[in-house]
């Protein structure tokens, strides 16, 4: 059992709300990341949730139950910090069984767990190695099998992946996915690494200025964000504004049937790698320019002036020089129209 | 938490300051006998007399426990920062038995030594002289003096020495510009931390002065032994004024990290 | 340390940068020399002394019999067990207080400043200013018992219990405790402040309580500064003489006071006995240091976290 329910959370650091009426739920088994720019505030919310600092309002639940009067101690949430924050002065095991001792369980009850638990993060053979000894990799497994082992409702964990460098991210991202297959533990996931929540999340809920914005399974985040801003963080700057007339959009030469109601402004969103990039015009085009282009290596981002607006295009060619004349192809089915409420 | 905070502050404040409330009191009555909670006359014969009477004596105490403080801080820099930095940025083969060399004179009782050294300074025409005691000063300021300079070691980035060096600054330059502004908190620290225990040194000064240096605390200790309590109490008062003053000046200069590990 | 020590290089601690050996001893040189005169020769001297060693006599009566008078003293036992109950006892208080004095702090740290400000006066106060004005305040006719008598509680100063000059040393133990807290405090404040709120924001959410945050988490992180400023203050304590001189009975005496009562009497030949109690006391407090590292390690190899 782990379900988690934040019921219009308002958060204030120095008079000034840092989170602002924030409903969330999180079922059971759930993995679910709370995707956001740094600063926004995430890291107050699982504080907020570990009962680390008290909320201005609103309300905790915690498998249906309100937990805003308990301490920190008494919540079947357990917090895994940025930094794994082990204790020096103990050893691996040590460190891994500290909740457990905490919660006077029995010794050899509390070694049978913390040696299923080092198994399952791989840790086997370092149960008595000094901490000054592992690496922060290691580190900070130690730190995720030391929360995972109490089994909590809830496993909250603050950007642990920040700190390591890419490839221990990637092996990281893929062990905690395999550890929440494993055990089915409810898991609340704070990064603002866009990829990283794609990847590991169930389900994806966007922060931005200390409001959720969205929350939506990854592929639907990504592909029909709710509005500009959340498009604008998956890093798609390519907004068309048109006009939807019986079910048809319109904005210049663009033209594409649609479901939605009638609308005098509607706004369209487009990601840069499913503009086509053409040398002849066809239907749903727009004549443009390459301002720039920057090379990435597996792609080459192209910036494109195309009436008065610019557009941003990811492409397989790297072949583009400054200036060259482009038609700019929306293929119909790739553009998500904002709901009306949604202005760029 | 409020009320616990005050209860914090004000016991704080009390404990601290009441020791000082019977110096005052008793160097500024002129007539107190028992039960009375104050004196039943106040004036200021006690002070006429250690800026008057006692002038010279005391002047003479001041300017020789100051004096052996600065020479013994001084020496104790010259002598502490270029060991310090040894212990601060360098690993090397038995540098344990050379810090344990230097917990000693810490933990030992400076009264253990200078009743050794006593016998040796006599036969070296050291006893009795102001050098004699600034030696047996040292042995009690020194390893502090170099334990503060060897902490503060710890935290430096020799890099910007190194940076200067590329910028073209002689040896000398480095140390004068570059690591003495960075260590000067620390200096300032120690400076305060060998001053004040020499300032306070009193048996090995008896030992090693044989009564001839006379500083502050012998003066205090004399005139505890003749009983005139009023005088003790404002003599106190002048004992405890310069610590004082550096302290505000420290408060100042220092911000929070301040005295802390003085003793 | 790394694998340089074979080598005839020191390593920078932090990055790995290199010095020679000459230069390193051209910087901590002349202060080792010094120290290791002034300090190694004082005791070396002193023992000599000790051993009845005189320019008189020569190394002829070379021997043990002062150190062996010295134990054999009925008073030696009297003294030593009182300068021990009173180091021991002003450390352990001055100690605990501290330790809830730091956390206390530590936890209004943000409005702490003038309490870090009041509690650096102590520090710069001499013990001996304090040891007059505790005999101004507890004396039998000190203001204590005159407030007592203006509260009509007592009416004579005969009737004041004994608190300076007195049996169990409270004068004695105040000026320490009044003293060393300070200095304790301020070793464990630096070192709370460098562990910050986190660890123990880690340990509540792995379900440690208030008490166990404090048991298993504050104590054994402050425990290494707490030891170390704990054996200084025992040490000085143990080896003061200004305080018990002032405030102490007549007897037993405590043992410094002992050692230069002995080493300053007009019959010569006491003076190396004084000198074999100050070894005595050195070598206590030596021992005493050992011990508890002794203690200390054994403490972290069987995994005790306190």
């Amino acid at each position: 059992m782990g379900q988690l329910g934040l019921r219009n959370l308002t958060i204030r650091y120095n008079s000034k709300p840092v989170i602002r009426d924030l409903s969330l739920d999180i079922n059971d088994g759930e993995m679910v990341s709370l995707l956001g720019p740094s600063g926004v505030g995430k890291t107050t919310i699982l504080k907020a949730i570990a009962g680390l600092l008290q909320p201005d309002s609103g309300s905790i639940l915690l498998n249906g139950e309100p937990v805003n009067h308990l301490p920190p101690e008494q919540r079947d949430a357990v917090l895994i910090f940025q930094k794994p924050l082990l204790f020096p002065f103990l050893d691996v095991g040590q460190n891994i069984g500290f909740g457990l001792k905490m919660a006077k369980v029995k010794k050899p009850v509390a070694a049978k767990q913390i040696d299923k638990i080092m198994e399952i993060t791989g840790l086997g053979n370092f149960k008595h190695r000094k901490i000054h000894q592992l690496s922060g990799g290691q580190q900070q497994r130690v730190a995720l099998a030391r929360g995972l082992v109490l089994e909590p409702s809830v496993l909250l964990l603050d950007e642990p992946l920040s700190s390591l460098d890419a490839e221990l991210r990637q092996q990281m991202r893929e062990l905690i996915c395999t550890i929440q297959n494993q055990t089915g533990t409810t898991m609340l996931f704070v990064t603002h690494d866009q990829s990283e929540a794609l990847a590991i999340s169930d389900r994806i809920c966007v922060l931005l200025d200390g409001r959720l914005r969205q929350s939506g399974t990854p592929a639907e985040i990504f592909y029909q964000p709710a509005d500009a801003d959340v498009a604008r963080f998956f890093g798609c700057t390519n907004f068309i504004s048109g006009t939807i007339n019986n079910g048809t959009f319109k904005s210049g030469a663009i033209s594409c049937a649609t479901s939605l109601d009638d609308s005098p402004e509607t706004i369209a969103v487009i990601r840069p790698e499913d503009i086509v990039l053409s040398s002849s015009k066809r239907n749903n085009t727009m004549s443009g320019k390459v301002v720039e282009i920057q090379f990435e290596g597996a792609t080459t981002r192209v910036t494109i002036k195309a009436e008065e607006r610019t557009f941003t295009a990811l492409t397989l060619r790297p072949d583009f020089t400054k200036e060259q004349p482009v038609w700019l192809h929306f293929p119909p089915d790739r553009l998500h129209f904002l709901p009306a409420t949604a202005k760029p | 938490m409020r009320v616990q905070k005050w209860i914090l502050f004000f016991s704080v404040l009390l404990s601290v300051l009441l020791p000082f409330l019977p110096l005052v009191l008793w160097s500024t009555s002129e007539r107190w006998f028992y039960p009375g909670l104050l004196p039943q006359s106040f004036g200021l014969r006690a002070w006429t007399y250690v800026f008057g009477t006692a002038g010279d004596q005391i002047v003479t105490g001041l300017s020789s426990s100051f004096s052996l403080a600065l020479v013994t801080t001084i020496v104790s820099l010259i002598l502490g920062i270029p060991a310090g930095r040894a212990l601060g940025l360098y690993d090397f083969p038995g540098k344990k038995m050379v810090s344990l060399l230097l917990i000693l004179p810490i933990i030992v009782p400076p009264l253990s030594v200078s009743m050794g050294l006593h016998f040796w300074f006599i036969q070296l025409r050291l006893a009795e002289t102001f050098v004699g005691v600034v030696l047996i000063h040292l042995t009690v300021c020194l390893p502090y003096t170099i334990f503060v300079i060897w902490g503060v070691f710890t935290d430096y980035n020799p890099d910007f020495e190194e940076q200067a060096q590329s910028l073209g600054a002689s040896p000398a330059k480095i140390i004068v510009q570059v690591m003495l502004p960075m260590i000067l908190p620390g200096i300032t620290v120690a400076a305060l931390f060998s001053f004040l225990l020499s300032w306070s040194q009193y048996l090995s000064t008896l030992i090693i002065g044989g009564g001839k240096l006379l500083t502050l605390p012998i003066l205090l200790f004399s005139l505890m032994d003749s009983g005139d309590r009023p005088v003790a109490a404002a003599v106190s008062l002048v004992f405890i004024l310069p610590a004082f003053l550096a302290l505000m000046g420290s408060a100042y200069n220092l911000g929070r990290s301040g005295l802390q590990g003085v003793r | 340390m790394t694998g340089s020590s074979l080598h005839s290089t020191a390593i920078d601690a932090g990055t790995g940068r290199k010095t020679s050996l000459l230069q390193l001893s051209g910087l901590l040189g002349p202060a080792l020399a010094t120290v290791l005169v002034l300090f190694g020769g004082g005791l070396a001297l002193g023992l000599l002394q000790a051993l009845g060693y005189l320019p008189a006599t020569g190394l002829a009566s070379i021997g043990l019999q002062h150190f062996t008078r010295v134990l054999q003293d009925p008073d030696f036992s009297k003294s030593l067990f009182l300068t021990l109950y009173i180091a021991a006892t002003s450390t352990l208080i001055a100690a605990v207080i501290s330790i809830f004095l730091a956390l206390s702090l530590m936890r209004w740290a943000a409005d702490s400043r003038t309490v870090h400000f009041i509690l650096q006066i102590p520090l710069t106060v001499p013990h001996l200013v304090i040891a007059i004005s505790v005999t101004l305040l507890l004396a039998p006719a000190g203001m204590l018992s005159r407030l007592l008598s203006s509260v009509a509680i007592i009416q004579t100063p005969a009737e004041f219990p004994l608190l300076v000059n007195d049996g169990w040393g409270i004068g004695i133990l105040t000026v320490y405790i009044w003293k060393e807290i300070p200095f304790i405090t301020f070793m464990l404040l630096s070192v709370l402040k460098n562990m910050g709120t986190e660890l123990l924001e880690a340990g509540a959410t792995l379900n440690a309580s208030r008490l166990q945050r404090f048991s298993h988490i504050i104590l054994p992180v402050i425990a290494p500064s707490l030891g170390a400023a704990c054996l200084i203050v025992f040490a000085f304590t143990f080896g003061a003489f200004e305080v018990p001189y002032l405030l102490g009975r007549t007897y037993p005496l405590a043992l410094p006071v002992w050692a230069y009562k002995n080493y300053s009497d007009i019959d010569l030949l006491a003076r190396p006995e004084g000198i074999a109690i100050g070894l005595i006391i050195a070598a206590i407090v030596i021992i005493a240091i050992f011990l508890s590292q002794i203690v200390l390690h054994f403490g972290r190899k069987r995994g005790l976290t306190i």
